[in-house]
């Protein structure tokens, strides 16, 4: 389910559009021209001596409905090391006053249509969520715990345990809304802020089901039941008063996940038939097949990277065909996103990504970081024209408690699609 | 003459339209007059700035908790002009011209974060286990200790009938005498695995492996190894271990931050590898301990080094300079430290210990 790194707030649903389309500025009449308006042409009101301020450069060559990442590794870098810093020198309570700050960079740093996001949660909201969820966790723990110790029969025991682990599979959906209604009601475009309305009694329900279904047909369900999480995750997000809709179905994520299967399948039969000759080989060490038992020893080296770097592509092939198609699937008004996330860009980023943070010993990890932002951002846009005069201010409150149980449980689904 | 008007935009908190404003800055605040003629005046005091303090990134003003209104003004010279023209702002506003300030200053705590965590690992982790150590009922040890005894030596793969175990039982009270008062129940079990290895488990139970009773040739051996076990147990080796792995995993979650997700799996290895050291301190301790245990019980000290110069000759240790991927120390240099600690000891009255046994017979236990 873990989409982004923690920390990279995949900016909901904004992404650019087309040259040829207009994206047009609420409430006037011409539309949006390829930079906005950056200058102010009203008269100064009377009395006030203001000189009539010049037209500045407009250095923005943004087209309208696009979305881009502008923040640096290196700026990131600097407020990683500040945090890590702070958190050691506070025993670990600034953890969580860092982690909000990487955040709003990330925020900040995302612009659509010649604006940039802002993100307002804090690092307080995250600290109390923290100390709630603390609570609830250490009450499941502490009933998992002494579920054997409990005086009564061998039933008394298995239904203590029973339950716990029935409360930590229904924790993992709930953390899910709750970690997504606080990112949403904390980022704003122009003031705006952004909302998440789902009920999450409905997604467990949904979540539930889903696994079950999922076990049960061995993996079948698996594309359908990704699909209806993505569609109740995007149905239910509003920006101001406006709600953004999802018009996708599983049944076209289908035919990716049965060819990844295939192509796994046919890598682990030939393993199966190739692989017990290469270990006879290795057992008569200087047998003939392989010669000897440092080829064949190589030979397993290779077989495992083979596997791993196969796994890989068709993890990353698959995270490329799925977010292109939820993104292309989802619309907000009139107004629709289309994403060009390409599998082969996507695989060469995972990649070079994966290298940056072995040779950096994980602290490159600002630079990655960094990448995997700009490339999804300069790879989403929004097509088709919103009112945005029209576009009300309807903000929810949400408490930061789900959002704490979501780092408890490590299910950070990001704001894209999952 | 510096600029005094800015361009930028007004949102009014209400609808997603950016209307162009002009900005102006005042000696008590800012005064922003939209476009569409209306105008208004915002206090210093009720301002924040939440962007603009990075290279690039347009200035962000806003003001008000329930409607936000924004102030959007893409030109960072903004921000000299108002600490030019309103010096007293001081640090509410991102200042630019202390950017190269903010720059040393990161890398300051850079260093300041490296030489912390070091210390942290090096002295504090170490301290604050001995402090809260003690705190650990023996209780949760015992328990501890019985579950793993129970998986790693099942009753059905031990050896001797307890009557056969007496001159064990005699070594281990032997050496415990000493003690005023010690509040482990200590216990000792013979597995039948072949192996050359011993194990103290947290609570009291010794666990000895039959390979390793065969290969010592007197009962002295064999107390030189048991009092490095009962020292784990008295010391709480296993509990300052788990304190200790525990606290090194926060540590290194704290100094990994954010980034946690993506480089887990690395820090995982710095873990354990930061947890070996703790390790060889603990079996460094164990044989100090051990030696003056058995110096205090008057048994002779030699047959602890005996037995561990015949685990030298006989297992060889890895490769020079993987000496830190071992969680115990160097074989040469622990019988160095025990000679040293042995010679410096005035007794050399020994009792013999177990005088009656036939030693051979004895070691041969598991095989009967």
């Amino acid at each position: 389910m873990r989409i982004h790194p923690k920390g990279r707030p995949g900016l909901p649903f904004l992404r650019r559009a087309p040259r040829t389309e207009r994206f047009y500025l609420g409430g006037l009449t011409e539309p949006f021209r390829t930079h906005p308006p950056r200058s102010v042409s009203a008269s100064p009101p009377a009395g006030d001596k203001i000189p009539t301020p010049t037209m500045p450069a407009d250095s923005h060559s943004m087209p309208s409905g696009e979305l881009a990442f502008h923040g640096s590794g290196g700026s990131l870098f600097g407020i990683h090391i500040v945090n890590i810093f702070l958190t050691l020198l506070t025993l670990g309570v600034y953890f969580f006053w860092g982690k909000n700050r990487i955040r709003s960079y990330f925020f900040s740093q995302t612009e659509f249509a010649g604006d940039r996001f802002a993100y307002h949660g804090t690092g307080r909201e995250l600290f109390i969520g923290f100390l709630k969820a603390a609570v609830i966790f250490g009450a499941i723990s502490a009933l998992m715990r002494t579920g054997p110790l409990l005086p009564g029969g061998i039933f008394v025991k298995l239904a203590a345990i029973l339950t716990g682990y029935a409360l930590l599979l229904t924790f993992i959906p709930l953390a899910m809304v709750g970690s997504r209604r606080y990112r949403l009601s904390r980022s704003s475009w122009r003031g705006i802020r952004f909302s998440f309305r789902g009920k999450a009694a409905q997604f467990i329900k949904l979540f539930l089901r889903g696994t079950l279904l999922t076990l049960i047909t061995l993996g079948v369900h698996y594309p359908f039941f990704v699909t209806r999480q993505y569609a109740f995750m995007a149905n239910d997000s509003y920006f101001g008063n406006r709600k953004f809709s999802f018009d996708g179905n599983g049944k076209d994520l289908f035919g990716y996940y049965l060819k990844a299967f295939a192509i796994w399948m046919i890598w682990s039969i030939s393993l199966g038939v190739a692989l017990p000759l290469i270990i006879a080989s290795v057992a008569h060490a200087g047998q003939p097949l392989v010669g000897s038992k440092a080829a064949a020893i190589s030979i397993i080296a290779a077989i495992g990277i083979g596997t791993v770097a196969i796994l890989l592509g068709l993890k990353t092939f698959l995270t490329a065909k799925r977010q292109s198609y939820f993104w292309d699937h989802t619309t907000i008004d009139t107004a629709r996103f289309r994403s060009s996330i390409q599998f082969i860009p996507l695989l060469r980023l995972t990649i070079t990504n994966f290298f940056i943070l072995i040779f950096t010993l994980g602290f490159g990890w600002s630079w990655t970081a960094a990448r995997k932002a700009r490339f999804y951002m300069s790879n989403i846009r929004l097509d088709g024209a919103i009112d945005l005069q029209a576009v009300q201010q309807e903000a929810q409150d949400a408490p930061a408690t789900g959002e704490a149980l979501d780092g408890f449980l490590d299910v950070d689904i990001g704001f894209g699609p999952a | 003459m510096m600029k005094s008007v800015w361009n930028g935009h007004y949102l009014d908190g209400k609808t997603a339209a950016s209307q162009p404003a002009a900005i102006v800055i005042m000696p008590t605040g800012l005064e922003i007059r939209t476009e569409a003629g209306e105008s208004f005046r915002w206090t210093f005091r009720e301002i924040r700035q939440t962007q603009g303090s990075y290279r690039g990134e347009p200035i962000r003003l806003e003001r008000g908790r329930e409607i936000t209104e924004a102030v959007v003004i893409p030109d960072t010279e903004f921000l000299t002009e108002l600490h030019r023209r309103v010096p007293e702002l001081g640090l509410r506003y991102h200042n630019p011209a202390l950017r190269r300030t903010r720059i040393s200053l990161t890398v300051l705590a850079a260093s300041a974060a490296a030489a912390l965590s070091a210390a942290a690992y090096v002295w504090g982790i170490p301290a604050l286990v001995s402090v809260v150590t003690p705190f650990v009922p023996i209780s949760w040890e015992e328990n501890l200790g019985e579950s793993t005894a129970g998986g790693l030596a099942p009753p059905d793969q031990r050896c001797g009938r307890p009557d056969q175990l007496k001159p064990i039982d005699h070594i281990v009270s032997t050496l415990t005498a000493p003690l005023t008062y010690q509040p482990y129940r200590l216990h000792v079990i013979v597995a039948k695995d072949p192996i050359l290895n011993a194990f103290a488990l947290p609570g009291g139970t010794i666990v000895v492996f039959r390979g390793l009773i065969e290969r010592t040739d007197s009962a002295d051996e064999l107390a030189g190894v048991l009092a490095h076990e009962i020292q784990h147990i008295l010391k709480r080796h296993t509990t300052r271990a788990m304190l200790e792995e525990a606290s090194t995993a926060v540590l290194i979650a704290a100094v990994s931050g954010d980034a946690s997700g993506a480089i887990t799996y690395g820090l995982k290895s710095a873990q354990v590898a930061g947890t070996l050291r703790y390790s060889r301190r603990s079996e460094e301790e164990a044989d100090a301990e051990g030696m003056k245990m058995l110096l205090a019980a008057r048994v002779n000290p030699a047959g602890m080094i005996r037995f561990f110069e015949r685990l030298d000759r006989e297992a060889p240790e890895l490769p020079a300079g993987l000496n830190f991927l071992s969680t115990h120390p160097v074989t040469k240099d622990r019988i160095k430290r025990l000679r040293e600690i042995a010679s410096a000891s005035s007794n050399t009255k020994h009792v013999r210990l177990l005088p009656q046994l036939d030693w051979k017979a004895f070691r041969k236990l598991c095989s009967t």
